[in-house]
């Protein structure tokens, strides 16, 4: 898998374009890239795209067309009506929509480095 | 069928913008007499063909909380809600009124602040476009401006008035670092940087570069660091910053991303070494290292901790990228969010 040099982020997510799908992935139902149950909030990709899941909790989008990448609430989400499957912008709760544009990326989170355990811990939202 | 706006009506769009934003952030209504407010929502229920409440007006959405259980507990005891009067009851904000919220009612969907997003809408067209026909759009309006918030019951409907005092930052976010965000007559307060809060006892213990390092060293929550790191930024610059954390930048890098945003990453350390502190390889007894980064949709400045053997801030932050992301990819963003 090489990796393409167009890379994008939106808070601590961050999406990286690849040139193929992996191997070793598990194709899974569409679901927010990261939430937090303490605010409430979520980033997701919104459009027409199959998402796959790796063994270590990284994620792989196949995106077929241009998707958007909400950040924003599970409250907002359900009173908008939109669902996933729609490359609709919702409103925000911090962080300002992307525009994913078709290709195959890589996505995780961004990590900081834990001093107490020596090893690097996830961002939490 | 309207499929062009005049150019008086195009012209009439802002004004109608601005007008509708003045009620709210010039305070418009946050001292209006309480009659008006108790009429408004008396109104409210008629229009939904509901008994006439008994309308209860206090200065913020905590003291409704507190009315609210006041009126559950009269309610209760077999008591008659529609002889309750706010005067009769202490609704100060006090650590023993707050206990007092054993229960928390839910504030209504409708007929507050947030109407005003589609009112205004309707309001335009009603007024520039002529296209509304609805008899009751007015008493909505009426209504949503005199209430912020309110708990809407059979019998009783309590009603928040608006803010005294509301700040934001360039993005329209609730946002101040020296003083509330937000704060009613009553003198209840929240404090936001940002768009995000803060509790009242965090921000408060903040006098000093000193006196935060103190909270900061107490916080492990990342979103409470960076709050307090935007405050002492703020309040004191990078040098206030440098001295809360005992830290000096060791590396300061400006990044192009490819949409032309400009970002500048600063590698900072601790000057001193910590025992219970290690490094990705093992070694105790290790400073502690951070990257700082600013989030270019909320402007929150983050510190990452990052290893403190990095001494290039771009190996660092690649290094905090997810794993199996290869250090020869570029730090460069194509947006960045």
């Amino acid at each position: 898998m090489k990796f393409l040099n167009k890379n994008f982020h939106q808070g601590d997510v961050q999406l990286f374009a690849v040139d193929r799908l992996p191997e070793g992935i598990q194709k899974v139902e569409k679901q927010f890239i990261a939430a937090s149950e303490r605010s409430g909030s979520f980033h997701a990709l919104f459009g027409n795209y199959d998402m796959y899941s790796n063994e270590d909790g990284t994620m792989v989008l196949d995106v077929k067309e241009d998707c958007v990448l909400n950040h924003s609430l599970e409250t907002e989400l359900r009173r908008s009506g939109v669902d996933m499957n729609h490359a609709k912008v919702i409103e925000k709760k911090d962080h300002r929509h992307t525009i994913v544009p078709k290709g195959i990326y890589f996505v995780g989170i961004q990590q900081r480095f834990d001093p107490l355990a020596g090893f690097r811990k996830k961002v939490e939202d | 069928m309207i499929e062009k706006l005049t150019p008086e009506q195009e012209a009439a769009i802002q004004p109608h913008v601005d007008m509708w934003l003045s009620k709210v952030f010039d305070y418009k209504f946050t001292h209006c007499p309480e009659e008006e407010i108790v009429k408004a929502n008396k109104r409210i229920y008629e229009i939904s063909e509901l008994a006439e409440p008994n309308v209860l007006v206090c200065d913020s959405p905590i003291a409704c909380q507190i009315m609210a259980n006041i009126c559950k507990e009269i309610y209760e005891n077999g008591g008659d809600l529609s002889k309750v009067k706010v005067s009769d009851h202490d609704l100060s904000i006090t650590p023993e009124n707050l206990k007092g919220i054993k229960e928390s009612f839910s504030f209504s969907s409708y007929i507050n602040y947030s109407d005003f997003g589609w009112l205004s809408h309707y309001d335009y067209f009603d007024k520039h476009l002529g296209i509304v026909d609805n008899e009751y759009l007015a008493d909505v309006i009426f209504a949503s401006e005199r209430t912020f918030m309110s708990i809407q019951l059979e019998e009783v409907c309590i009603v928040s008035r608006y803010p005294e005092f509301i700040s934001r930052n360039e993005n329209d976010d609730l946002h101040n670092t020296s003083q509330e965000a937000i704060r009613f007559r009553d003198g209840y307060k929240q404090y936001y940087v940002n768009g995000r809060f803060i509790e009242a006892e965090t921000f408060e213990k903040i006098t000093s570069p000193q006196s935060a390092r103190e909270v900061f060293e107490d916080s492990d929550n990342a979103d409470v660091q960076a709050i307090i790191s935007t405050i002492v930024l703020d309040r004191w610059g990078n040098e206030g910053l440098l001295q809360m954390l005992d830290a000096e930048v060791v590396d300061e890098q400006t990044i192009v991303h490819a949409n032309g945003y400009q970002e500048t990453q600063r590698l900072i350390k601790s000057k001193k070494s910590y025992e219970w502190a290690s490094d990705s390889q093992g070694n105790d007894n290790v400073k502690l290292a951070w990257n700082e980064m600013t989030c270019p949709s909320t402007g929150t400045t983050y510190l990452i901790s990052t290893c403190p053997t990095f001494d290039n801030v771009i190996d660092s932050a690649k290094w905090l990228r997810p794993d199996g992301v290869p250090t020869n990819v570029d730090y460069v963003w194509q947006s960045a969010n």
